[in-house]
């Protein structure tokens, strides 16, 4: 009688479950959905509570869902076991190779039983049903857990059989490997439930523990491969043999009794389903820290930047730049300060190379001369803080401005952005001067001969790379303003187009060309991408410039 | 001078917010707007201010005869959360907000101001970063001091200030609403009956005006909870009807 009410609430709670999860998917899709451009119309806000459709929308999320676990126990088995033991040891016998696959799966198996515990899992549907719907923890992770391994027994065999049988393994031995999977599986549940009951440790908290021990297994299942020597002796897949059967099914079955006759769930529940922001709101944690490193700290606040009358013979918005930079050293002055410091240390190492090998001196900086597309990187990566300029101007400053109409107004958003390209367009170009101070020195210095229809293209496109990379971080803050007031990033443009811009730089890297033609293509190149970017902050930053 | 909201509508989706809203408010009178949480009342004030672009209908400013759209710029927006930009020191944002507001003449100076609204001199120069929730509502006050806007929104002001900073801020109010059109929302029915000449009622999207003789009567508050109550306004009604509900109210908004 008990035991047909436990099944019974096995599987209404398994249904309960499935329900809130096909209601959470369903309307996460709906939300994106909505928010594809054009298509989204389609969808009004009553879609929400369109019950056949959210129905069918949950139903086909659970069968792709399901059958995206074949192919996951797929991938898994073939990547992790099968590829390694067949294809790194193409010259071992065939016995051994098998064995090795076994092996590396048995190690992986017992090294996940301990790494990773479903019971001890803290996931956003297990906070909706316990914490937000009150269902009771034990009903809950039982029902969830036992289903989730016993079902993996289903979603392994495919697998087994394909890459068992590709493997040469008998019939049988295939059949084995899903039991032997779930019953480790379910002992390392078992495992963490006893610990967490006897001493009150959350194994899977103790990440030196678990990730120590998981490194250890995968080392062992690798070892035979790093070493061939030692393969034979895994040869032996006693793990997949009818006695290897036998224990698995005897390790699975203790787990599950434990499982079932556990009573410390809400205990455990309770230590592991405090959800951080993180977990709730990946999205939302992932803006903040994005946003992290540009909060002003006590350090960039030092009681002298803060005496009254600090810049009062500025005024309006240059008195709030003043200010706006000053406070804002660590984020954009400092990385300047330490680039030159570089420049300046790698000029002096090379002059001492002048000084003590001439020779290597003088070959060296004829390679120089010839290597502008590495330098148009190292431009990128010296300026890299631009990027980071327009966060702390967001964050620390036009969140709020924005707010005020005057800030608004075509005057303002103009020249804010002209103060704020003057200085960091201006740090840039010390960069850009320095980098052609201490190239020029060096060649000068190791005696080669640079022809000024060379230099000059070369100084040239890079004084015009430095201004570059300031122009191309404050026009996409100004045109494409992606940021939310939640810190949310709302447009995709700003990220492409950063992206674009990296690619460009980094494929710079891998072409070899005649350096004075590229220095020509750059130094255009950026001339004509900064005119057209300061004509388009002039027409439409006005507009484009504003929280959303 | 006077601020003439003409059939506002705003929507958000199938959300309609706003369904035309119509008013004219008038110098020299503080207008309470009361309404139930999600009413519009924010997204009115947004919409006045140019921070959200009403879907249909305009708002005009009227001196005398002459009459002219209303801009951002006519508008002193005073947040429910305050915004200030944090890096500046309060004294600092004074010092460029008035310098921004050039062309407004400044009978005060900056510690003047200061003074006015009780910020001690050692919290002057103190980053705003620093400043309580009422100091920053503080702050904020004291811009359309300065900017000196014909129109001044507040945003559930007051609730964040001490009995007596709220009663500096409401002298102040009312010594300076001579020369404004002042509105703000509000949940607080004591401070309404306080401090407004009229109250006016979002409710449906639309707007009415609650007549004024129940203000400072005994069944004020049943009568603004039976308004409240009464269920919303239905878009294809015409806004008239739909907000006019009981007759105790009378619709002394002038259309145009």
């Amino acid at each position: 009688m008990e035991q047909t009410q436990k099944n019974s609430d096995f599987a209404s709670t398994l249904i309960t479950v499935f329900t809130v999860q096909a209601a959470l998917t369903a309307n996460k899709f709906i939300y994106y959905f909505k928010r594809i451009p054009l298509l989204g119309r389609l969808a009004g806000d009553s879609i929400y509570a369109d019950g056949s459709l959210k129905t069918a929308l949950c139903g086909v999320f659970a069968i792709l869902k399901q059958l995206m676990r074949f192919f996951y126990k797929a991938l898994y088995i073939g990547l992790v076991a099968y590829l390694p033991a067949f294809l790194m040891l193409e010259n071992a016998a065939k016995a051994t190779r098998q064995g090795l696959f076994v092996w590396v799966l048995l190690m992986m198996s017992i090294g996940g039983a301990v790494l990773n515990a479903h019971t001890a899992n803290t996931d956003f549907l297990r906070y909706t049903c316990i914490k937000l719907l009150g269902m009771e923890p034990g009903r809950f992770i039982y029902s969830t857990v036992v289903f989730d391994h016993l079902t993996d027994l289903v979603f392994f065999l495919p697998a087994s059989l394909i890459f068992g049988l590709l493997a040469g393994l008998p019939l049988v031995s295939c059949l084995v490997l899903p039991v032997m999977v779930v019953g480790l599986h379910l002992a390392g549940e078992a495992l963490h439930l006893f610990l967490f009951d006897k001493c009150g440790i959350v194994l899977v908290k103790k990440y030196l523990i678990t990730w120590g021990f998981a490194g250890l297994c995968l080392l062992l299942g690798y070892l035979p491969l790093l070493f061939p020597g030692l393969a034979p002796l895994v040869r032996h897949h006693w793990a997949v043999s009818l006695p290897g059967a036998l224990l698995f099914l005897v390790l699975g079955g203790l787990g599950l009794h434990y499982l079932k006759t556990y009573s410390v769930y809400t205990g455990l529940s309770q230590a592991t389903t405090n959800l951080s922001e993180a977990v709730l709101d990946p999205k939302k944690a992932q803006s903040q820290a994005l946003f992290a490193g540009v909060k002003l700290k006590d350090e960039d606040l030092r009681q002298e930047s803060l005496q009254p009358g600090r810049f009062a013979h500025r005024h309006g918005f240059d008195y709030l730049n003043a200010l706006f930079f000053d406070r804002h050293r660590r984020m954009v002055l400092k990385p300047i300060l330490i680039e030159l410091a570089v420049i300046g240390a790698l000029f002096l190492l090379l002059v001492l190379l002048c000084i003590l090998s001439p020779q290597l001196a003088y070959t060296g900086a004829a390679a120089v001369t010839g290597i502008l597309p590495v330098f148009v990187f190292c431009m990128y990566m010296a300026t890299s803080q631009c990027e980071r300029i327009p966060r702390a101007m967001f964050y620390n400053c036009d969140i709020a401005l924005l707010r005020y109409s005057f800030s608004r107004s075509r005057r303002a958003v103009l020249e804010t952005f002209r103060r704020r390209m003057l200085y960091v367009g201006g740090f840039n170009l010390l960069v850009g001067a320095a980098m052609c101070a201490a190239v020029g020195g060096v060649v000068a210095l190791a005696g080669d001969h640079w022809p000024p229809d060379q230099m000059i293209p070369f100084m040239l496109s890079l004084l015009c790379l430095s201004l570059f990379f300031a122009v191309h971080h404050l026009f996409c803050y100004y045109i494409f303003q992606p940021y939310t007031t939640d810190l949310n990033m709302k447009n995709p443009f700003y990220k492409l187009v950063n992206m674009a811009v990296y690619l460009l730089c980094y494929l710079c890297l891998q072409i070899k060309v005649e350096p004075r033609g590229f220095a020509v293509v750059v130094s255009l190149s950026t001339v004509v991408y900064m005119t057209v970017a300061l004509l388009l902050v002039y027409r439409f930053a006005p507009k484009t410039f504003r929280v959303k | 001078m006077q601020l003439i909201l003409q059939d506002i509508t705003k929507a958000f989706g199938e959300k309609s917010v706003l369904t035309g809203a119509s008013f004219t408010f008038e110098k020299g009178k503080i207008y309470g707007l009361l309404g139930r949480n999600g009413a519009g009342k924010t997204t009115l004030f947004n919409c006045l201010s140019g921070e959200l672009p009403p879907d249909s209908g305009a708002a005009v400013v009227q001196f005398g005869d002459a009459e002219k759209p209303l801009t951002p710029e006519d508008i002193g927006y005073v947040f429910s959360t305050p915004i200030l930009p944090e890096f500046m020191t309060g004294y600092e944002f004074l010092k460029f907000y008035i310098e921004i507001h050039k062309n407004i003449p400044q009978t005060a100076s900056i510690d003047d101001y200061f003074e006015l609204v009780g910020i001690e001199p050692q919290d002057r120069h103190r980053l705003i970063k620093g400043y309580s929730h009422g100091m920053k509502n503080k702050v904020q006050m004291l811009c359309f001091l300065i900017a000196k806007p014909p129109i001044i929104l507040l945003d559930e002001p007051l609730t964040s200030f001490d009995v007596v900073a709220a009663l500096e801020m409401k002298n102040l109010l009312r010594d300076i609403k001579k020369d404004h059109v002042i509105i703000f929302s509000t949940h607080i029915l004591q401070l309404a009956t306080d401090l407004c000449d009229e109250i006016v009622i979002l409710n449906g999207g639309a707007l009415s005006q609650m007549d004024t003789a129940l203000l400072h009567s005994k069944e004020f508050e049943e009568k603004i909870i039976e308004i409240l109550r009464d269920p919303p306004h239905q878009p294809e009604a015409p806004p008239a009807a739909a907000a006019s509900p009981k007759s105790a109210f009378s619709l002394r908004g002038k259309r145009r």
